[in-house]
């Protein structure tokens, strides 16, 4: 298998997922590339978790009463999807079309959220649109439950078209008026939601999108341009057909798979780092009438895409479940999952709980010098653990190599395992000279696998493991 | 270092998940008190009185004898218009100071940007206990946060003294400042320099310390104790923070026992560091701040009590004048708000005042405007 | 018209519990058992996050609150959790003796812990392994009239037998969907003849079994008509020899009579229950919450029915997950007592 083959894998399974150890890396490989794409972009009809299962052990997911069940839950099943790109998205768009549990206190309601966006996240982008608006935790989150034909709350209007679909501006100008939004509110009005039951005593139930005709304002109306009675679906069919909107998809899809952008404010007045790969999604767009997967598959098989490896940093969620998922931990159901979520929120990414609805900023501002530390020490723990099964797998293929092993090879074979990373030459050198210092090491002893477990935990404590 | 040793610390130990403020400062003489409470209720010959309305709950003895010495100032009634019951969301206003909209930047964040803009000393915020909360939060400010002192550091799980001093060799050596390798790297080149010299700092707080206070084994004492720790080492911390065991003051159900226990620990462990500070002669600029998010219900649910609101705060220190600010809230049924204590004094008037009074900084773009403020500082 | 004995029907009578994590309130529970007199005893399983939850609640059939025992392991750091004597972690049921003491089984700890009837511990057995009296992951545990202890050895696919102190006395079973075959097998009770009932989990399927584990029926196929299960989990039977199986999947009781032929089902009645009104008379406004909400009477339905228990008065609890609840209902013998026409 060519180096370059597993190298490109791995960059591909980081990005379209949550990272993969190398056998797996080997076994995609083997299948190669476009058809592994293929295989991502279509989760349908692969075998799902069992559900069964999990809830006879974790009972508290059956209800997901909590933000905290639901982080456990969403942990464990990160960790151990078979769709790895199904997460991947679900956890792209939570990012952008934000709710949190701050406001909604219903975890299940935001779950229930991810799951649609499991099912219609890599298709339509207006049919997504016009579920996210009738979804229950985004009407409530942002009003729209709140919004009447005689009193309109214009917070869901407004942040459909800033943040959700078309974005204040591009190339210096603005994309839409202060009456468009009110339109778009208007629009909206009857889009509402049962009212629920307190959580106690006996727990709740989910709450339903109801359409009520007799609150919604019928009358004519004018949104960017067009005229007439629409109602909510009129209007994401216009939203759908602005460039501007090609353009949002496009910029967010390069900066969660690709490489990081400026943050989203910026983005009026500031131009893409890469123009032409963002005029291909855009063009795939419109080509594709508005099809995610589409765009998945132009992004993925691009050139742009596979000259970009190690240019975005690691979200706190891609930290820790790449690392579960490398060192094979938590693969069954047992105790300690949900101290695994936790370590999530530690580093600065309280998954169904952002800070606003904003979402996250991302690239570098995930790091201070807090949260540096929380990831370093909370990686390298689990690649230092000599006893679990990813750990053990890597000691096991290095010492294949035969009976003794370099203090080079060690360094590269240990960057292989975790990825096919690559280091400055500074850097790699360090490592190496303090390799150097164990001398050459005889494989299949208890002390090859202590230097493996260590170089595997310098490894991630560099600068360079922070990028994906 | 930019400050001395005299300039104002503030430590803050946040009482996570709704202190139930009529069992703590209990309005013993209120014959209302006694019918909202069947079950969860302090007896009047339990309660050690400050007046013949209100008492301490008894497991607060020692922070009664520091009232009675003239160091703690009792803000009653304490809260914020359109009270929310929502843990997540009151603690985000309370650390927000936003109650309208959701705020990003943390109070404290903000005042430690004032204290230190030029960011001289990272550890000029520490906080105890894992993730940071967002009262500390603010773009560009580094808070330490300290899960544990004795081994805070990078590469804490490397096993064995030297493994562990050669690993952190190599990490120095990997992140010293290099020129050219990008602006991303070279941020975090920086960043985890900072951590690394915050950490080496912060480690011989435990090793210069001695003390004859000996301090409970629960978390909140253990915290106070490394809060002492660290003040008493001159790192010019000047905002020292933690928490009691997330959310461990929602006392639904089974409130007297866990809500005296609660207050055990809490009341031995601030009763204890005090002490600490004054046998180190090092207590005269510590200010302690105590809130909670929210008060509970004023009626009992036959076991615990829920969510409400309208709360007490506790402001304790040798500079603090002594004694009851604000009103006890009215527990008659016409002057309860939908069920609760009515608030009669905006939380970020204690801030201003803190900020102002006591660490000597512009309170009004830090609390997001002006406030009443008290007049508890000395 | 033609003459057909119908069989028993069942009356509903009230609902115990409500969400809590500590005192009278259930949180996650996933195993009651009745003791002496009016006793209940409720495992709750609570979650990660919350060990505080986790606990064995005493209360009346009448919801008068009695205590609780055997907390939840505590967390001593992160996901550090002790296995103290007492403690559980991952509780899966519990069964009383004929000397009132409790019994409750954990499935993370491979432990059967041992309480008075008043919570004092007094003794754990239980060790991790395949051999003969070894356990992994234990579900399900039910006495006969002697005391012998039947447990079901879920992972194992296998039924042990015990004293009550842990002491081997016999097994029988294997991994696999035949007679007397198990895929993660969960409930277990005996009938007053010694025979053991096994709600055969992952296979849908009850399987009864003689005292030394011959196989004598089945019944239940997968599905969601009469008679099938998805996910049976708990199982009792009655002194009449009526069988009772909670369908977790299909969110029902099923009811047999005792030659496994289906009789009917509940899918539950809740009401408003004692500690309940206690929570919403200190929340009043959550009295007006309800009132206004759409759908409420889907709290009636049963949400997580994941065990059930009948005492010899012809009273069946049934036990819900989610909703940290009881339903308890009432047999009724298909005989006329006379009086009016």
């Amino acid at each position: 298998m060519a180096g370059n083959d597993i190298a490109l894998m791995a960059h591909l399974m980081r990005r379209a997922g949550f990272g993969a150890t190398y056998d797996e890396l080997e076994a995609r490989a083997a299948k190669g590339y476009e058809a592994t794409v293929e295989d991502l972009i279509h989760p349908e009809g692969q075998p799902d978790l069992e559900m069964d299962i999990l809830e006879r052990y974790f009972t508290d997911w059956r209800d997901l009463i909590a933000l905290e069940n639901n982080q456990a839950y969403w942990t464990y099943r990160m960790i151990n999807t078979k769709h790895p790109l199904r997460e991947k998205i679900a956890l792209f768009w939570h990012g952008i079309l934000c709710t949190g549990n701050s406001k909604c206190e219903h975890g299940k309601q935001i779950q229930l959220q991810l799951d649609m966006f499991r099912r219609h996240g890599m298709g339509s982008f207006p049919n997504l649109l016009l579920e996210l608006s009738r979804d229950p935790a985004m009407v409530f989150y942002l009003d729209n439950c709140m919004s009447h034909k005689d009193a309109i709350n214009e917070n869901y209007g407004r942040e459909l078209l800033e943040l959700f679909s078309m974005g204040v501006g591009m190339d210096g100008n603005p994309n839409y008026s202060e009456d468009d939004v009110k339109e778009c509110a208007r629009a909206f009005t009857g889009w509402t939601i049962t009212n629920a039951i307190p959580r106690y005593p006996y727990a709740r139930y989910e709450s339903q999108f109801i359409y009520n005709s007799y609150d919604h304002d019928d009358g004519e109306k004018n949104f960017l341009g067009e005229s007439g009675r629409w109602n909510g679906e009129d209007v994401i069919d216009i939203i759908a057909r602005q460039p501007a909107t090609a353009r949002f998809v496009s910029r967010h899809l390069y900066n969660f798979f690709v490489a990081d952008e400026p943050q989203v404010p910026a983005w009026q007045n500031t131009t893409p780092n890469d123009p032409d790969a963002i005029k291909m999604l855009e063009d795939e767009y419109f080509r594709s009438n508005y099809d995610v997967r589409s765009m998945l598959r132009v992004l993925f098989n691009s050139d742009f895409f596979k000259n970009a490896r190690f240019a975005k940093v690691k979200s706190p969620a891609e930290v820790v479940i790449g690392t579960m998922r490398l060192v094979k931990d938590f693969t069954y159901p047992k105790p300690g999952v949900h101290p695994i979520g936790m370590e999530i929120r530690y580093m600065g990414q309280d998954l169904m709980n952002p800070p606003t609805v904003e979402g996250w900023h991302t690239g570098k501002e995930w790091i201070d010098s807090g949260t540096l530390v929380e990831r370093i020490n909370f990686t390298a723990d689990q690649v230092g653990n000599v006893d679990l099964p990813g750990v053990q797998a890597i000691i096991r293929r290095l010492g294949s190599e035969g009976a003794t092993m370099s203090p080079e090879r060690l360094v590269d074979g240990c960057l292989e395992m975790v990825g096919a990373y690559e280091l400055s030459q500074e850097t790699r050198d360090k490592l190496i000279s303090h390799a150097q210092k164990g001398g050459e090491l005889r494989t299949g002893t208890e002390e090859f696998a202590g230097s493996v477990g260590q170089m595997l935990q310098l490894i991630v404590a560099t600068q360079e493991y922070q990028f994906a | 270092m930019a400050s001395t040793r005299k300039d104002p610390v503030l430590v803050v130990l946040q009482l996570s998940g709704g202190n139930d403020a009529l069992n703590t400062i209990v309005p013993y003489g209120d014959p209302l008190y006694m019918d909202n409470r069947p079950t969860v209720r302090i007896a009047e010959d339990q309660v050690l009185p400050i007046n013949n309305y209100i008492g301490f709950n008894p497991t607060l003895g020692p922070i009664k004898q520091m009232y009675d010495e003239g160091n703690v100032a009792i803000i009653q009634g304490i809260g914020y218009p359109n009270p929310n019951r929502s843990h997540f969301r009151s603690m985000d206003i309370w650390h927000t100071c936003e109650p309208e909209k959701v705020g990003t930047e943390g109070w404290l964040g903000r005042a430690i940007r004032d204290i230190d803009p030029n960011k001289d000393n990272v550890l000029t915020g520490v906080n105890f206990g894992r993730g940071l909360p967002r009262s500390l939060a603010s773009p560009g400010v580094p808070v330490a946060s300290v899960g544990n002192l004795e081994t805070y550091g990078v590469l804490t799980g490397i096993e064995g003294g030297d493994q562990r001093t050669e690993a952190l060799d190599v990490f120095e050596n990997i992140y010293s400042p290099a020129i050219g390798k990008g602006a991303v790297i070279d941020y975090l080149s920086q960043t985890g320099m900072d951590a690394l010299r915050g950490a080496d700092v912060l480690s011989t707080a435990p090793e210069k310390y001695s003390s004859t206070v000996e301090y409970g084994s629960n978390t909140v004492a253990q915290y106070m104790r490394n809060i002492a720790q660290v003040h008493l080492a001159e790192l010019g911390t000047r905002v020292l923070y933690t928490t009691a065991p997330y959310n461990s003051f929602d006392t639904h159900a089974g409130q007297m026992a866990a809500h005296a226990r609660l207050w055990t620990d809490v009341s031995s462990a601030v009763s204890d560091f005090y002490q600490d500070l004054k046998e180190h002669n090092a207590g005269e600029n510590v200010v302690v701040l105590l809130f909670t998010e929210f008060g509970r219900r004023v009626h009992d649910n036959g076991s615990g009590t829920d969510h409400g609101s309208g709360g007490i705060a506790l402001v304790i220190g040798d500079a603090v004048k002594g004694g009851l600010y604000g009103e006890y809230p009215s527990l008659e049924a016409d002057k309860l708000l939908e069920g609760d204590l009515h608030y009669n004094n905006d939380f970020r008037g204690l801030y201003a005042t803190l900020l102002e009074q006591w660490m000597g900084l512009d309170s009004k773009p830090i609390t997001g405007g002006s406030f009443e403020q008290l007049d508890f500082i000395a | 018209m033609t003459t057909k004995i119908l069989g028993p029907t069942f009356q509903y009578s009230h609902s115990i519990g409500r969400s809590e994590f500590s005192g009278p309130g259930f949180r996650h529970p996933v195993a009651l058992a009745r003791g002496e007199g009016d006793l209940i005893y409720v495992a709750n399983r609570s979650y990660e996050y919350r060990p505080d939850g986790k606990r064995v609640t005493v209360c009346t059939v009448g919801e008068d609150y009695i205590g609780e025992f055997a907390r939840g392991a505590v967390v001593a750091g992160e996901g550090e959790a002790s296995a103290a004597d007492g403690s559980i972690i991952w509780p899966t049921s519990v069964a009383v003796d004929k000397d009132g003491s409790v019994y409750v089984t954990d499935e993370w700890l491979n432990r059967v812990s041992i309480f008075t009837r008043d919570g004092e511990w007094i003794g754990k057995w239980g060790t991790q392994g395949d051999g003969d009296g070894e356990i992994n992951r234990p579900s399900g545990i039910a006495f006969d009239k002697d005391d012998v202890l039947y447990m079901v050895d879920s992972l194992n696919s296998r039924i042990q037998k015990f004293t009550k102190d842990g002491k081997f006395l016999g097994k029988w079973g294997r991994a696999g969907s035949g007679d007397g075959e198990f895929n993660m097998p969960w409930g277990i009770d005996v009938d007053s003849a010694g025979d053991v009932y096994v709600a055969d989990w992952r296979n849908d399927r009850i399987q009864k079994f003689s005292p030394d584990g011959q196989f004598l029926m089945k019944f239940g196929t997968s599905g969601s008509g009469d008679g099938e299960f998805n996910r049976p989990t708990g199982i009792a039977v009655d002194k009449d020899g009526t069988i009772y199986v909670t369908d977790w999947g299909n969110e029902r009781l099923e009811v047999f009579s005792p030659d496994g032929s289906y009789i009917s089902e509940m899918t539950g009645d809740g009401t408003i229950s004692k500690w309940g009104k206690e929570k919403l008379d200190a929340n009043p406004e959550m009295w007006q919450e309800r009132e206004i909400a759409q759908g409420i009477e889907r709290e009636k339905l049963f949400w997580g029915a994941i065990a059930v228990d009948v005492d010899d008065e012809g009273r069946i609890f049934v036990l819900e997950s989610a909703r940290a609840r009881i339903q308890v209902y009432s047999k009724q013998a298909p005989v006329f007592y006379g009086g009016r026409l």
